[in-house]
This record gives C-alpha cells, sequence and structure tokens, in this order.
C-alpha cells in the first residue's frame, strides 16, 4: 500500500488493516471450520453417507465471506450509508418473503429459511445487519435530535417493533431479541435519555412474559433453563447434555474428534451447541481461548468506535460489535445453562452460511471503519478521511 | 443545520466504555463459569456423562411380505443377527479381540486381514461407528458369540431381520433380491423421504425394488441408557420417557397375480438349460406364472455372497441374471405366421381358399427361400399353411404385401415397443418395417426382407412377454392388455388398500372372420392330423397353438443335426397358445433356447402348464364350495369342436385372389 505513486494510491490504496482484529476473526472462522466437521462427521456420516457434508458447505461460506470482508472493506462503511434504506426495505421483503407459503422452509417448526436451488437463507442474518445500518444511518443523520422523544426515539422503536413483529411471525425470538437489543445499545450510545430506556424496557417486560407463557416450547424452554435436571428426560435434555459435555472437557478437553456427545446424543451440536463440543473436546483451554477471541473483537471494535471520525462510523462500529459480543455472549451463555435456549448461534463458529458470510462482511465494515481512524496509523489516513467525512456529510444532508 | 464530522462528546463516549465494559464483563463472567463447569465440577460431569448416555436407537420396521395370487408367501423375513464391531468400545481389539472373533467365525485369513485393516485403519469419530463382521449368523455361530460377551469387548450381535425367499431361485427374477445400500444412493433415497442409513438394504430389481418404498415401511425410535463404552444400563433415573418411542410402521404386503402352483409346474416340466415359460389371463393381463431359466438364489445373494459367487455368475455364458421373458429378444420364427396371416387377410388380397403349391421353396429373383420342409408341403391353403407352418405360403404373402403391412399388424399387436409391465426392465423387440430396414440395414430394404419377416425370421424380434400379449389379444379378440404382475398392495392385517384394475393398451381392430380363420387354424395345429403340434393334445382341453423353431444362424447348403451343431447355433424352440379355444381363458409362450424344434422341445411344456391351470381350476372350485356363500362357477364340459365357423367365402368373390388362381379344394389334406 505504500510503494503504489502518490496520486495512485490516494485513489486504490487499501484501507489500513487492524491486524489485530482480523486476526481474531479469522482465527474464530478457522477453528469454526474444524469444529464444525469434529461435530458433525458422524452424525452426516450416518445420515447422509458422508462425513464432510458440513464442512463442504461451512467451508464455501467461508470462502463467500472472506470476499464480502474483502468488498466491504475495500468499498468502505462510508459509502455502506448510502444504501441503508434499500438494505433495510430488502432485509424486510426477506422477512415477508419467508412468511409465504412455498418460499419459506419449515424447519423444526420454525420458517426461517427461504431455500433456493442450492442454497438456502435466514432473511433474520440479513434483517441484523441492515437493521446496525440504518440505525447508525438515522442516528447519525439526526445528531443532536436524538434526544427528543419524537424523533430520536418513537420512530426507531415503531420500525423496530414492525421488524419484531415479523420475527416473531416465523417465529424467531433468539433474533427479535437481538434486534431490540441492538436498537438499545445504539440509542444508549447516541444520547437517549435513560429514561425513555428504561421505561421501555419495563414496557416490553409484560410482552414478553406473554410471548414466554403462551408459547408452550418457550415455555419449556423456560422451565428447562430454570432446573435442567428436574426436566432432564424433557425439555432439560439438551442443557444437561451441554452441561455434562463442558464439564467432562477439563482443563485440556477430551481431544480434537474424541468428544462424545455430538455421537447423537447432543442435538444440534455443530450449530446452536457447538461450544458445547468445544468445551468437551478442547477442554477450558479451547473455551478461553474462544472468550478471549471474542474479547479482543469487543475491545477492537470499540476502540474503533472510539476513534471513528463521523457519528455513523461510530454507531456502525458499536453496532456490529454489540451485534457479534450479544450473540456470542448468549449462545455461550445457554450452552453453559447460564440463559434460557434461544437459538442463536455463536458467531463466526456455528455452522450456517447466511449468518457466517453476513458476519464476515459486518466484520469487513467494522475492520473499514477501524482503518478510516486515525488511530490506525495510516499516513494518508486524515486527509482521506476528510475528504470522505465531506462526502458523508454531503449525502446526509442530501437525504 | 449542517452536520460535520465531529467526534462524540465526552458524556457520550463514556457511554461506549460502559458497553465495551459491559460486554467484557459478559465474557468474563462466562470464563468464571467456565472455570466452575470444567475445572472444579468437571470430574463430577465427565462422571455423569459417562454413566448416563441417552442413546437413540432405530427400530427397523417389518419388511412387508411378498404373496402369490392365493396368499401363499413368496418372500419374508425371517429374525436374524449381525455382528459388529465398534473399534471405540472394542479394547484390545486386534491383538485378542478379533482373534477370538476369527475362532468363533471360522474366518479365513483374508477375512480376518480385512477387517484388521479396517479396525486399524478408522480414526477419530468414525471409530464410533460399527464395522459389520458377519451377516446372517447361523444359530451356532450366534450360541459361541453369545457365551463369551466378557471375552468379546465392543462386539454388538444386532438382531436384523433377514429377507426369506421360500421358493428360492423359481421366482427370482420376479421378486428380486436386496442388498446393502451405497453412499451414492443414500441420498436420493433419502431426498425422497426414505430414512435410510450406511448398512441399510433395499431391495434390488422385480418386486423388492419397484414396490421398495411401499414393502420398507418406516423405522421407529426408541430411546436406551447406554455407558461410555456403549453397554446397555438400566434406566434407574428415569431418564426415558415413553413418550419419546416412536413405534415403527411396518411395510405392506404387495400381492402377486402369480399363481405359485403354476410357477412350481411351469419349473418342473420344462426341459432346457435356458429358457422361458410365460402365461397369463387372456382376459385381463395378468400374468400367472414367468419362468426364467437358468435363474439365482435371491436368498444368497441377499446375504453373504462371496466374490467368488459373483464372478461365478456374471461369467457364466448362461447369464443367469438375465430375465429371458422381457430382458431379451428372439426372432419369433414360425411363432409369429399368425400374424403375418392376419396382416395378409386384412389387406384383402388373402382369403380362407387363397392357396399355394409348395415346392419347397419360393423364388424371388435368382434366390430361393426354403420351406422347412424340404420336399415340400404341395398345395395349401390359407388355414393349411398355418396349420403345417408351410414357409412357401408365407413368403408368398410377404412378396405380394411387401414389409409394411405385416408390421403395422405386428406393431398394433405390441410387437416392436416395451409392454409396459414396469416391475421389470424389458427391451422394446424389434419389428422391422420398411423405414426400419432404409435406417439401419447397409443398402437400405431390399424386397427379400419382407420374406424373412414375414416367417418371423429376419430383424423380426420379439420378447416372450410381447409374444404372449400378442397371443392373448388373438385369442381374447383383439384387446391388448398392458401386462400386470400384482393384483393389490396390502396393509399388515390384510386390508386392501389399493387394487390394481386390468389396464388395456390398445383394442385392436381384427375382423371376426380372420380372427376366427387364425384360431381355427391354430386349434389345428395341436388338434388335427398334419398339425405341427399334434403330440400334445389335451384330453378335456382345446389347446390352440403353434410351433416355431427360429434359426439363430443361417441355414447352409446343408442342414445340419441339432447334435453337430455348436451349442449357441442351435435353432431356438418355441410353442405359444391359449386355450380353451372356444372360450380363451390362458395364453402361455414357452421358449426353449437352442433345443431345436417347437414342437418336440416346447410344446409339451406349454400343455403341462395349460392342464396344471384347469385342474387347479378345478380344484379350487370344488374346494370352496364348502364355505362359498354363491355355489361354484359350472365347470366347463370339454368342447368337441371349435365354435367358430369358418367364413363364408363369398365376401371374397369379387377381391382379388392371390396370383388369380381359382379356390382350391378345400377338402384336400395330405
Amino acid at each position: 500500500m505504500a510503494t503504489g505513486s502518490p496520486r495512485g494510491s490516494a485513489r486504490v490504496a487499501p484501507p489500513a488493516v487492524d491486524p489485530i482484529l482480523l486476526g481474531a476473526v479469522l482465527s474464530l472462522v478457522t477453528l469454526g471450520l474444524v469444529m464444525v466437521y469434529s461435530s458433525s462427521a458422524v452424525t452426516a456420516q450416518d445420515r447422509l453417507g458422508d462425513s464432510f457434508h458440513y464442512l463442504w458447505r461451512q467451508l464455501t461460506a467461508a470462502g463467500l465471506g472472506l470476499v464480502a470482508m474483502a468488498v466491504a472493506l475495500r468499498v468502505g462503511y462510508r459509502r455502506v450509508a448510502r444504501f441503508a434504506y434499500p438494505v433495510l426495505v430488502v432485509a424486510v421483503l426477506l422477512l415477508v418473503a419467508v412468511l409465504v407459503p412455498g418460499l419459506g422452509t419449515m424447519v423444526g417448526g420454525a420458517k426461517r429459511w427461504i431455500r433456493f436451488p442450492g442454497v438456502s437463507i435466514q432473511p433474520a442474518e440479513v434483517a441484523k445487519l441492515a437493521w446496525v445500518v440504518y440505525l447508525s444511518y438515522s442516528l447519525a443523520k439526526k445528531r443532536e435530535k436524538v434526544a427528543l422523544f419524537s424523533i430520536g426515539f418513537l420512530p426507531h422503536l415503531a420500525v423496530a417493533g414492525f421488524l419484531v413483529v415479523l420475527c416473531m411471525l416465523e417465529p424467531d425470538f433468539g433474533s427479535a431479541v437481538t434486534l431490540l437489543f441492538l436498537m438499545f445499545i445504539l440509542l444508549f450510545a447516541a444520547g437517549t435519555k435513560l429514561s425513555y430506556l428504561v421505561g421501555s424496557v419495563l414496557a416490553v417486560i409484560p410482552f414478553a412474559y406473554t410471548a414466554i407463557i403462551r408459547s408452550p416450547y418457550r415455555f419449556a424452554r423456560w422451565s428447562a433453563f430454570l432446573d435442567p435436571w428436574a426436566n432432564r428426560r424433557g425439555s432439560g435434555y439438551q442443557v444437561t447434555e451441554s452441561l455434562m459435555s463442558i464439564g467432562s472437557g477439563g482443563l485440556w478437553g477430551l481431544g480434537l474428534g474424541d468428544g462424545r456427545q455430538k455421537l447423537f446424543f447432543l442435538p444440534e451440536a455443530h450449530t446452536d451447541f457447538i461450544f458445547s463440543i468445544i468445551g468437551e473436546e478442547l477442554g477450558l483451554a479451547g473455551v478461553a481461548l474462544v472468550v478471549t477471541l471474542y474479547g479482543v473483537i469487543v475491545w477492537r471494535g470499540i476502540r474503533a468506535a472510539l476513534a471513528a471520525s463521523e457519528p455513523f462510523g461510530t454507531y456502525l462500529a458499536l453496532g456490529i460489535t454489540s451485534a457479534i459480543g450479544f450473540q456470542a455472549v448468549v449462545n455461550m451463555a445457554v450452552a453453559m445453562g447460564l440463559a434460557p435456549t434461544k437459538g442463536l448461534t455463536l458467531p463466526f463458529i456455528s455452522y450456517g452460511g447466511s449468518s457466517l458470510i453476513v458476519l464476515m462482511g459486518a466484520a469487513g465494515l467494522l475492520l473499514s471503519v477501524a482503518a478510516g481512524s486515525p488511530a490506525a496509523g495510516n499516513a494518508r489516513g486524515a486527509e482521506r478521511q476528510a475528504r470522505n467525512a465531506r462526502e458523508v456529510s454531503a449525502d446526509l444532508e442530501a437525504a | 443545520m449542517t452536520l460535520r464530522p465531529t467526534s462524540p462528546g465526552r458524556d457520550l463516549k463514556v457511554r461506549y466504555l460502559y458497553l465495551g465494559g459491559a460486554m467484557l464483563a459478559g465474557l468474563v463472567v462466562l470464563a468464571v463459569n467456565l472455570y466452575r463447569l470444567q475445572i472444579i465440577q468437571g470430574d463430577e460431569y465427565l462422571a455423569k456423562s459417562q454413566e448416563n448416555f441417552i442413546k437413540p436407537i432405530r427400530v427397523r420396521a417389518d419388511r412387508g411380505m411378498i404373496k402369490d395370487r392365493r396368499g401363499e408367501i413368496l418372500a419374508d423375513s425371517r429374525p436374524s443377527f449381525d455382528a459388529f464391531v465398534t473399534p471405540a468400545f472394542c479394547q484390545r481389539c486386534v491383538a485378542e479381540v478379533l482373534p477370538r472373533l476369527a475362532t468363533y467365525l471360522q474366518w479365513d485369513e483374508v477375512q480376518q486381514a480385512r477387517i484388521e485393516a479396517q479396525v486399524k485403519g478408522t480414526r477419530g469419530p468414525a471409530r464410533f461407528q460399527p464395522i459389520s463382521v458377519r451377516v446372517d449368523l447361523t444359530r451356532d455361530e450366534l450360541d459361541v458369540l453369545n457365551a463369551h460377551p466378557d471375552e468379546l469387548p465392543g462386539v454388538d450381535l444386532v438382531p436384523v431381520p433377514h429377507r426369506n425367499y421360500r421358493s428360492g431361485a423359481q421366482l427370482a427374477h420376479v421378486l428380486g433380491y436386496m442388498n446393502e445400500v451405497t453412499q451414492d444412493e443414500l441420498d436420493s433415497l433419502n431426498s425422497k423421504g426414505g430414512g435410510y442409513a450406511l448398512g441399510d438394504y433395499a431391495g434390488r430389481r422385480g418386486i423388492e425394488r419397484y414396490f421398495e418404498s411401499r414393502l420398507r415401511g418406516q423405522d421407529g425410535l426408541r430411546k436406551e441408557v447406554v455407558n461410555a463404552r456403549g453397554e446397555s444400563m438400566r434406566d434407574d433415573q428415569g431418564l426415558i420417557g415413553g413418550s419419546d418411542e416412536v413405534p415403527p410402521k411396518p411395510g405392506k404386503n404387495v400381492v402377486l397375480s402369480i399363481d405359485s402352483r403354476l410357477q412350481a409346474e411351469a419349473e418342473r416340466v420344462f426341459p432346457g438349460v435356458a429358457g422361458t415359460v410365460v402365461a397369463l389371463d387372456v382376459r385381463t393381463g395378468f400374468i400367472l406364472a414367468m419362468m426364467s431359466r437358468p435363474s439365482f438364489d435371491p436368498n444368497v445373494l441377499t446375504g453373504r455372497v462371496s466374490a467368488a459367487q459373483m464372478t461365478a455368475m456374471a461369467k457364466d455364458p448362461l447369464q443367469p441374471m438375465m430375465f429371458r421373458s422381457v430382458a431379451m429378444h428372439y426372432s419369433p420364427g414360425s411363432t409369429f405366421k399368425p400374424i403375418t396371416m392376419l396382416a395378409a387377410l386384412k389387406s384383402g388380397q388373402f382369403n380362407a381358399h387363397s392357396f399355394v403349391n409348395c415346392t419347397g421353396g419360393y423364388r424371388l429373383g435368382s434366390r430361393v427361400w426354403r420351406c422347412w420342409a424340404d420336399r415340400g408341403h404341395g398345395i395349401r391353403d390359407s388355414r393349411q399353411a398355418l396349420q403345417s407352418s408351410c414357409d412357401t405360403f408365407f413368403y408368398h404373402v410377404g412378396d405380394v404385401l411387401g414389409l409394411d403391412p405385416i408390421a403395422e399388424m405386428g406393431k398394433a399387436l405390441g410387437l416392436g415397443s416395451p409392454t409396459g409391465i414396469g416391475v421389470v426392465g424389458e427391451v422394446p423387440g424389434i419389428m422391422p418395417d420398411v423405414a426400419y430396414h432404409d435406417r439401419a440395414t447397409p443398402g437400405g430394404y431390399q424386397k427379400g426382407m419382407a420374406l424373412n419377416s414375414a416367417i418371423g425370421q429376419g430383424d423380426d424380434n420379439v420378447t416372450p412377454l410381447q409374444l404372449t400379449l400378442a397371443y392373448a389379444a388373438i385369442a381374447n379378440g383383439g384387446t391388448l392388455y398392458q401386462p400386470q404382475l400384482v393384483r393389490r398392495i396390502e396393509s399388515v392385517d390384510g386390508k386392501v388398500l389399493e387394487e390394481f384394475q386390468p389396464k388395456v393398451t390398445r383394442q385392436i381392430p381384427i375382423a371376426a372372420e380372420h380372427r376366427a380363420l387364425v384360431v381355427d387354424a391354430l386349434t389345428a395345429v395341436v388338434n388335427e392330423a398334419g398339425g405341427t403340434a399334434t403330440r400334445v393334445r389335451l384330453k378335456d382341453i382345446l389347446l390352440a397353438g403353434k410351433t416355431g423353431t427360429a434359426q439363430v444362424q443361417r441355414i447352409g447348403a446343408v442342414r445340419e443335426k441339432k447334435e453337430d451343431m455348436d451349442y449357441f447355433e442351435r435353432d431356438h424352440a418355441w410353442f405359444a397358445a391359449f386355450a380353451p379355444a372356444d372360450d380363451p381363458e390362458i395364453a402361455v409362450v414357452v421358449l426353449n433356447e437352442h433345443a431345436g424344434h417347437g414342437g418336440v422341445e416346447s410344446a409339451p411344456t406349454a400343455a403341462a402348464v395349460v392342464q396344471k391351470y384347469f385342474d387347479l381350476k378345478k380344484a379350487d372350485a370344488s374346494a370352496s364350495v364348502v364355505p362359498a356363500v354363491r355355489p361354484p362357477p359350472p365347470v366347463e364340459g370339454p368342447p368337441e369342436k371349435p365354435t367358430e365357423k369358418l367364413p363364408a367365402p363369398g365376401d371374397d368373390a369379387k377381391r382379388k385372389l392371390a396370383a388369380g388362381q381359382p379356390p382350391p379344394d378345400p377338402g384336400e389334406v395330405r
């Protein structure tokens, strides 16, 4: 990047990449590939006759994810602002489409996938990123008015409500909670009065309570969370198997590939409960590494947010960091029996193409925010940043 | 107001730090809990996980049975055990366990080496996959293995129902057999919701394959508490709830139209080393017997078939896996002549009084086409020509008509295209016409080809099933049926789920008097002096039929004796028949490969099958007298004479007679 001619490099020089953040993301993706294979090989062999079935698919998704990451980094997060509304509209259309009979595929009682020949996408994963981009843009645009109830709070709450309803129709409680959580984080960061936030949380509680009480499976999950061992043969089955799985790992684990829970005992071993298999096979050493890597992403993400040159970058970085951090914490907490089962995947690690590609694209945007800040140490950063900032301001004004 | 790039205010920056701090705190809480789970309580959980695995176990559904038309069981499943080794649970496997197994199961060295390599070769998760080391254990093997459970850790004896074909090789081609699904098949089977796993068996060929989805049923699920070594434990803690069990759904029974007694009779009376017998109901197209020889034992193919056995079967020049009734085509020879005759009558250029003077051959251009009777038949009218199978007459028909009218009649009767039987793979055969020869034969169509085709030689090729259907259509007055092997599908408790109705392929417009002439001539073949199959005349049943002796090799200057020829160059012996001639019920075709003369080598088999059919009918009728609500149908008395009368020649008076000759003296029979 430093070798090109000054004129050329001003135009095409790749942004300076935060090597620590990039390293953490790629490490998680790599670990994910290894663990997806380890946790799915036996079941895939037994049910599909090909132990590599899930690995190949995850490898393909990781390849596409790398492309998405490179594109996001190259395009730059600032230009993404322009697409805030179109992307949100697309996300909403996908969320509606998944509910249309014939388009959405029913898996395990929920319609969460749109299946095309060869690929299936999970609209909720797209929606999370679209939601973060939209909120960041909207909050950056409204800047000082964010503190006003009718401008900064109510409209976002309305859009969020719409998305949450769509998610709940699938039903996908975990994604709905994630969307709400992300909104609160970003409103909090943008300076909404704490009283509004606290007040609305209190207002949501009755709805959440009703949603849990009135849905048998959610209620079962809730009671399983409260006392998994009492419900061991029913709703607590997954959690107790997961606990035994993590617990039996010890310090160094049973060894890669030697876990037993994935042998049909633990359902969804390669998706929602992959963390249990990491705990079992790689022990405390392995899970500590995973926790540390997420910690690194949070650290570098917050750092990028703080250093961003304009509010859009700040909110985007915060939103993406929170999305990754929130899902990671909740997923691991579920595996450890510290939170009720949600259906949230472990970012970058769990099997699932839509999630991996979207998350890697989001990581690209995060890297782009980090690169665009002077703190990243790029000599030409300040100049480019100033120019880009002007462009963004112009965009924002135009909008 | 303008929005300028501003860094967030101081108070907001604090909020970001709170957020980051909160997330990091969350991670720290998780880390602390992980330490508690894995280090402090780790041993406890390890013990728990080793003591209590709840393992879902597939409960195989019983496969449906295959029965004959009267409900006699042809294929069912018998209890049996397979032996498996799971490397992960098999301690000191190669050093101790496998040598012991080798002794108990009497493995040879090759087998032991192969399994040793398999056990040694598995790594990682594959070590939990059971390896099949012996299917279908004998009673003795089972006793020995059961007596030494402690010596054989990781060895499981799994009850697996084994397919049992009660009549052995007798119906093998129709029933098919079963073997293990390959990896490639798993995907396609499971995409249709089959629920197959590696190691499962699936039907191959015939009924087993065609009705696989209905015979198979749906596996159930049972849960079992096992420890870390895979051993079953008592469910002390009530871990398994009864509600989690899914009972298996048994497969459905397939009831064939085959009568196993008639099938056995065909098997018993057929004299040849290779050939086929097909019998079907001319009124419905349902197949009553379909024998193909040589055959194979599906019990062997379904079980422990060795590589040597497979090679021997593949190398056998008689091809035992080949279903001769449908999957091979042959020159029909003289059995084709009734079809030529129908074409001749339909053309209007021949009638009952057309005649030819056979001098032992027919000259066309510079070549002479030889009649099988070297010295000639003398004067032969249509009926006599068919009765004595005079080639010269039919050469003449071929000469006058050309190929296409003959091919048209053959095609109308189903020759040259698949019958649509469905269950088993079939070839279409060939019914050549002018266009076919222009396309396929170097030099294109020549007039001589019509002469060859007229006597069922040349490029005429039929499957025995096609020929049976064509004869059935002649017998029933022109209805060509789609042949069927299956009468109905039943549930396990015998409830009829699906009943198959006769399917008509097409109605063929055959004039009643034309059919009458042909039926009369075919009756004379068996029942009147001068016929080619008078030796098989039946006492009580009016049998109609046609012999055929199909050349495999072009006849040289001198006709060789059968015994002097190489086996694969000898003629095929055919007999195609139906009975009773005045009210046909059953059509039978017998093909005895490379056996020589049809009247000698095939006709007796057909006659015996027909005889058996009517014997069984009589026996069944009298047996059902006692429980039957309605009186049994009257047994048909033996008809002495064909009721069909020859058509009056008056209609033909205006028509041009062949070669413009006067009608022959009808009384002239040698």
